[in-house]
Order: structure tokens, then sequence, then C-alpha cells
């Protein structure tokens, strides 16, 4: 096999309709419907269930599947043990994209 | 119209802008005390936004009439404030008002307030491809898309809208770093988030199998 980009390998169920992309929060790692909830929701959580998914889709793949132009390194886990969030645990995930060069265009002398 | 304690509709944040309910006057309550601001808000200021953190009796606001956009704040009490203005911020945050019911107004938190045509009907979230920076209609496409695009668009729209907002109000428990790196005929882009989470309490792991 080799690299499936298709949104729906990453997230079952996945619509675009041109306008808006739809993902079901059944596809996002740990996403509760309160959460995502639009004015009382949590955009955080939203992107750490994205950043969840992410990962655990770019693990599970086989190498030979795995993209070339993407790459996602095991999130690290740290305890806080100090100030405010002291209690609390820091998670970091970090992704690599390589993307095509876009030729800048010398800009527009001022009028 | 008086828009006063509370009443800002929903509905003015909802794919709306400001405009179009010709609002005149806000007054918004910071939820760190009962500091009040209040801003004019002009025919011609289409979106903004509107955010008060500190306690304190003295502080206000004015949207003036030209930038289509604003980010207003107040950093202390009294009369010094802040004011920043950007490009893009079509919607209008509000931080809580004292009175208001819950649902009248949007957090900054709020997933509404960073992609401010998203919605949610309890099983799927949808997110705008406008709202979302750098993705086309291609990219986002289902079977010929790519997720590494979208993926991309929501880590990038996420970190710009946290740093819209000064650093002390910025949220602590989401740190998030994008950073495109430019080579002779290529770019990479590296993007780091830390979240602060509460863990469940740890369980103690098994113990190892006998000859393990």
């Amino acid at each position: 096999m080799a690299f499936n980009p298709a949104p729906t390998s990453i997230w079952p169920s996945y619509t675009s309709d041109g306008t808006n992309i739809t993902i079901p929060i059944a596809a996002l790692d740990g996403l509760t419907a309160a959460e995502a909830h639009a004015t009382t929701g949590d955009w955080r959580s939203i992107m750490l269930a994205l950043c969840s998914t992410a990962y655990r889709h770019y693990s599970d793949l086989l190498a030979a599947d795995r993209p070339a132009m993407f790459s996602a390194s095991m999130p690290t886990i740290s305890p806080v043990t100090s100030g405010t969030l002291a209690g609390t645990f820091r998670t970091t995930y970090a992704f690599v994209f390589n993307n095509e060069y876009c030729v800048p265009d010398v800009a527009d002398e001022p009028v | 119209m008086n828009y006063g304690w509370g009443v800002l509709p929903l509905g003015v944040i909802a794919g709306e802008t400001f405009r179009d309910h010709a609002p005149h006057v806000l007054a918004a309550a910071s939820v760190y005390g009962p500091a009040a601001i209040g801003g004019t808000v002009r025919d011609e200021a289409p979106v903004f936004l509107f955010q008060a953190r500190a306690p304190g009796p003295n502080t206000y606001k004015e949207v003036f009439e030209s930038p289509p956009s604003f980010l207003f704040g107040a950093s202390l009490p009294g009369p010094q404030t802040y004011k920043a203005v950007y490009d893009h911020a079509p919607v209008v945050v509000v931080t809580a008002f004292s009175t208001a019911p819950a649902d009248s107004v949007i957090s900054l938190i709020a997933p509404r307030s960073v992609f401010y045509g998203y919605e949610f009907d309890g099983t799927s979230l949808s997110i705008p491809i406008a709202d979302l920076i750098g993705l086309s209609v291609a990219e986002a496409d289902a079977v010929t898309g790519d997720w590494r695009d979208i993926f991309k668009a929501l880590l990038l729209s996420s970190t710009e809208y946290h740093y819209r907002f000064q650093w002390s109000i910025q949220p602590k428990t989401y740190e998030p770093f994008f950073k495109d790196l430019y080579h002779s005929d290529a770019s990479t882009s590296y993007s780091q988030i830390k979240f602060v989470v509460n863990m469940g309490e740890p369980n103690v792991a098994p113990e190892p199998q006998d000859g393990l």
C-alpha cells in the first residue's frame, strides 16, 4: 500500500460540500458533545482531539503507508509542579509539514 | 438600539456582522470583576472583537468607524486603555456579561470564537472552509482531498486566533507554535502545541509476568 491522503482515511464519515467540512465527533479522540458545542464548548478540546487523532492515525500506519511529507512526533507529557497550573500535566504535540514552495511575486510599487 | 448588559443577541455572531443589526452601544463586564466597558459601534464597523478583563469601574472602549474589524481590550483598571486593530476578525466576541444568560454570549474559548461559522449538531462539527487559513475546496474534498492540508489549516487557524490576544489574556493551557521555514525550493511548516490537561487518578501499572 501507499499513503492515503483522503480525509476519510483519518476521520471516517468526514464530508465536505465545497463550503464546509464536517467531522463526526466520534472520529475525534475523546471529544465530547459538550466540548464541541458551538458557544459553550471549548476549541482547545477540539484541537487536543484533532492532535491526538492525527498522531494516533500517523503512528498506526505501517511504515510503508506513512506520508513522507508529514510527520507526527510522539507526544510528551510532563507534570506541572508549580504556579497556578500545578497539579496538571502538559502534553506537547509536534507536527512537521513539508510544503511546496510558492514563488513570491514582487509587490506592486506604491502609487 | 441600545444593547445593555447581557442582551447581545447570539444571532449577531452566527455568520452575520454587527452592522446587520446596527447596534449602537455595548456594555460588558469582565469575567474577572465588575469592570464595565462601553463602546459606540458605528454603522461602518461590521465586526469587532470586544474584550475587557480587569476589575475596576473606569475602563471604557470606543469602536472606531473606519477599520473593518477590531480587537478591543482593556488590561488595567482605570483610564488606561489598549486597543489593536486586526484585519480579519469577522465576528463579535464578548466576554461574559455579568447578568447574561449563558447562551447569549460567546466566550473566548467557544469554538465559534475561533471558527466563526462553526456549527455543531450534536453528532458532527462543521467548519466553513473559508474559516480555515489556506484551505482550498479541492484539498477539503472527502475522497480526493488531503487530510494533512485540512489539519494544517486547523492548526494554523487556531494558532493565529491565539496570538491575536495580548499575552496576559491568552489561554495558559494552550500554547501553539507554528512556523514556516523556507528553503530554496520548498518550505517546511513546523507546528507544536502544548496542552495543559488534567489527568484522572493514575492507575498502578500491572506487575510484570514471571519470566518477562
